[in-house]
Formats: structure tokens, sequence, C-alpha cells
């Protein structure tokens, strides 16, 4: 974990100091004669984009066209193929795909230029590669969970066999181990669809996250956006079963004097908004920052090969092998960052139903 | 700042999504996974109570059939003890009455064999005396005129014969 660390704020601090070159580069596909940007190329890929990009061949970038989705105010919605914008060469309805760190769509002129205005009305519902990366983990948390509980239905009171043996001490584990002892015998029932898919969310995405090609490799769970949903939905269930005990807790810890109370109730208001809000961070941070490593670890292998190929083999061999090695740790992550999340969960419901 | 700055259409899908998925899994998937699980467990549960409870009952069963044994065999040892005590008794009282029998046998053999002497006894006196009569008659035939006295006359010399 110390290496971890360290190695995580040499090349985030890496990032930073060639920031600089980041606007200098588009990184957008087509132009191969340019120096290789390790920043570039790492939050291209920890990042969201409007098609998902494969590989570059000949100079072309191949990637899978993915559906754009525009609700501009005043011209409705706008849906399309991301095909149109032919890699951000050309522009469609006058919609511009624009390559920076991330992709995003402008509304431009009949010269070329962006329109500011008209850009700040776009809302982009656009199917992006994240976004693709969930609807495709949701659907097989379906597949997956509905086939299960289908032959619970039909061997019902048997010995579990394939899939459902293999999940169903994850589902025990997460109802006895996770729900049961943080929520309490008699509450947990209520909470235990919610932490069930939460946790099977988490884990599904972090381990698609670490498949490196189509239809893995999206950073979803390391989108800010994911976890922040996800916090949101702790907080708001956490805050509506909260009842008297809780709250009593925060407005007026018993048993202590009143002066000190008007320190301790808005540090226990705060509290109360902080809890989500490390959840969140904590989760985003530890997926994103294990994509940042690995993809440095690759970085590398093309920054050496740049001086010269020979270093860029060397160096490979070591890369190759780091890479395995935090691969393997991320697969320890990708769970223990889900039962953290889920644990975590668990733990802020239980308080809030605590009753004495 | 894009990494931590959330976008509009992410934050969109991962709502609807999420919470279309949490509706589905609820409906479809954990309700009846849960269900059949604290079945099985129950069912499980109730299997290990019926088998203990089936274990209980076999070795107080057990141990009744060696109760029942050891029952047996005292009433068996008992019953042998009693036979052969009845049966000693019964050969006393059989042979009891066999001597009984036998004596009261013996006795009215003996009675009879008395009462037949003394039938003899008598009717030898009677042949006796009738002989004794008609030999003093014709004795006396000629010397006595009432034959009543020498009939008690006889009849006296009998009595003194004592036989």
């Amino acid at each position: 974990m110390m290496l971890r660390f360290f190695v995580g704020l040499f090349f985030l601090t890496t990032i930073f100091y060639s920031s600089p070159v980041f606007g200098a580069s588009v990184g957008g596909p087509g132009d191969g004669n340019e120096k290789f940007q390790p920043g570039d190329m790492i939050m291209h890929h920890i990042l969201d984009a409007h098609e998902w990009h494969i590989l570059d061949w000949k100079g072309h970038a191949v990637s899978i066209p993915l559906p754009i989705i525009l609700l501009h105010e005043g011209k409705g919605l706008k849906v399309f193929s991301s095909s149109k914008f032919d890699h951000g060469k050309s522009t469609h309805q006058g919609y511009k795909l624009v390559y920076g760190k991330t992709t995003s769509i402008e509304f431009v002129n009949e010269d070329g230029s962006n329109n500011v205005a008209e850009t700040a009305k776009i809302w982009d519902f656009s199917i992006t590669k994240n976004v693709f990366s969930l609807i495709f983990s949701i659907l097989i948390l379906l597949f997956v969970f509905i086939t299960i509980s289908k032959r619970y239905r039909k061997n019902k009171n048997k010995a579990p066999s394939g899939i459902q043996s293999l999940l169903e001490p994850i589902v025990i584990f997460v109802r006895d181990d996770i729900a049961k002892s943080a929520i309490g015998e008699k509450e947990y029932k209520k909470y235990l669809p919610f932490l069930l898919t939460v946790f099977f969310f988490i884990f599904l995405n972090n381990l698609l996250g670490l498949i490196p090609f189509f239809p893995g490799g999206a950073n979803l769970t390391g989108n800010i956006a994911v976890p922040l949903v996800l916090a949101a939905m702790v907080f708001i269930i956490t805050t509506l079963s909260g009842k008297k005990y809780y709250w009593k807790h925060i407005f007026a810890m018993p048993g202590v004097p009143k002066p000190v109370l008007l320190i301790l109730t808005p540090i226990e208001i705060f509290g109360v908004f902080l809890k989500p809000l490390v959840l969140m961070i904590r989760l985003f941070a530890n997926i994103t920052a294990g994509h940042i490593i690995i993809l440095s670890f690759f970085s590398m292998i093309f920054i050496f090969g740049e001086m010269s190929p020979v270093a860029g083999y060397g160096v490979s061999v070591f890369s190759g092998l780091f890479v395995l090695f935090m691969m393997t740790l991320e697969l320890l992550v990708a769970f223990l960052q889900a039962y953290v999340f889920t644990l975590l969960a668990a733990m802020y419901f239980g308080m809030a139903v605590e009753e004495h | 700042m894009e990494l931590v700055k959330p976008d509009i259409g992410l934050l969109f899908w991962m709502t609807t999504c999420f919470i279309l998925l949490l509706v589905l899994m609820k409906k479809f998937a954990w309700g009846p996974i849960l269900k059949a699980l604290n079945e099985r467990e129950q069912g499980i549960q109730t299997a290990l109570d019926q088998a203990e409870e089936a274990q209980k009952q076999i070795s107080e069963a057990t141990s009744r059939v060696a109760q029942i044994l050891e029952e047996g065999k005292k009433e068996k040892e008992k019953l042998i003890k009693e036979t052969q005590i009845e049966l000693s008794e019964y050969k006393k009282e059989q042979q009891s009455k066999i001597n009984i029998q036998m004596d009261a046998q013996l006795k009215s053999v003996k009675d009879e064999i008395a009462q037949q002497k003394r039938a003899a006894i008598g009717e030898l006196k009677n042949t006796v005396a009738e002989l004794s009569i008609d030999i003093a008659e014709k004795i006396l035939k000629k010397e006595l005129e009432n034959p009543n006295q020498h009939n008690s006359l006889i009849m006296d010399s009998v009595e003194d014969l004592q036989i």
C-alpha cells in the first residue's frame, strides 16, 4: 500500500507538471508524429468519451461509434451517431466533437469557431463510453441474477449448482457479515436489496474496468459521477430512516454540557454530509488511482521507447511484471472497495435505525 | 479538473439506470433468492433438529430395549425359582396324598381282614355250637328231656373254650 501511495503520488505530480502540454496537444487521433504524452494518454483512458476508441491504425482511429443524445434548449432533442463527427473532423447539424482531456460537444458558428452562448444551452445526455459500460454492466447483473433466481425457484431446497454456487457465498456474506452485523437482526431486511445491488454493481464495474479492451476498460466506478450518485442514495436512505435516537445524537448529544453543544452540534451536522462525501471520494480515488498506476507503467515503455527502442523493450519486461502485480492487487481492491462501500453504507443505516 | 467534475449525462443515466436496476433486482432477483436461501436454511435447520430428535428417540428406544431385556431376564429367573418351589411343594403334596391314601387303604384292608376274621370266628363259633348241639343232642337224646338245658350247658362250655 505504501508503494502504491508513492507511485501514485509520483505519477500524479508528473501529470500536474505536464499539464501545460495537455492543452497543446489535443491527443486526438490522426496526428501520429507528435511526442508521446503519458498524461494525455492516461487522462484519455480514465475519463469519459463520446466514442469507444480501440486503436489507431496507420494514422486512423478505429473506434466504436456511440449514440449522441443532445437536449438543446430551443432546438429540442437531437439523436445521432458519433460516427457523424468523423473523429472531430466534421461537424453535424452545427455540432462539433472537441477533443480535450475528455471529449465534449460544442455548437459552432458558420466559420467553425465555438458559439459559447449556444454551447451553454446543450444538455449532453449522450450514451458515452461510461454510460454504455453502465448499461452493459446492468444488463450483466440482471441476466446473471435473474438466471440464478430462476434456478432457486426450480431447485427449491436443493444444493446450489454452477454460477449459483459461485455467487451464493457472496450473497450470504453481504447478508450476514455486512447487513446483519452492521444494521442488526431487526432492521437489516429492509436495506438488504440496496446493499446487495450496490455491492455487486461496484464489484462488477471495478472488475470490468480492469479488462483492458472493449467491452471493459471504462473507468466507471472511478468516474466521480457514479460514486456521487451511490453516495447520494446512501445519504438519502440514511436521512429518511433516521430515528429519534439518531437525530438526538446529532442535534443534542446527551450528557454534554450546553456550551460544548455549540461546538459539537455544527460538527455533527457537518459529519452527516461528510460521511457520504468520504464514501464517494474513497471509491473514486481508489479506482482512479489504480487505473493511473497501471497506465503509468505502460507509459514508461513508450517514454523509454522514444529514447531508444532497446530501452523500450528492456523496460517493457519490468513494466509488464509491475502491471501484472498491480492488476492482481487491483483484483483485490475491486472486491475490497465494493466491500468497504457496502459495509460503511450499512453502518450508516445501522446508526440511523439504532434505538435504545 | 475534469477528473472531479461530474458530467450531467452520466449523472442522469447513472441515477435512472441504477434506480431501475435496484427495482428490477429487488423484484426479480433478491426477493426470490433471499427467500429461497431463508427457506433452505430453515429446511436444513429443521432436518438437523429432526435428526437430533430421531437420534434421541433411538437412544431412548435402545435403553428401553435393554431395560426390557433386563426385566425379562429377572422375570425368567423369578419364574424358574417359583416353578421350582411349586414343583417341590407339589411333589411333597402328592407324596403325602399318596401316603394318606395308602394308609387309608391299608387301614381298610386291615379292617376288612379283622371283620372277616371276626365273622369267620363268629361263624366258626356258631358252627361249633351247632355241631356241639348236634353232638350233644345225639349224646343226650337219650339222657335229657329238655334240649334247652342241654343247649345252654353246651354254650357255656363253648364260651369256656376261649378261642
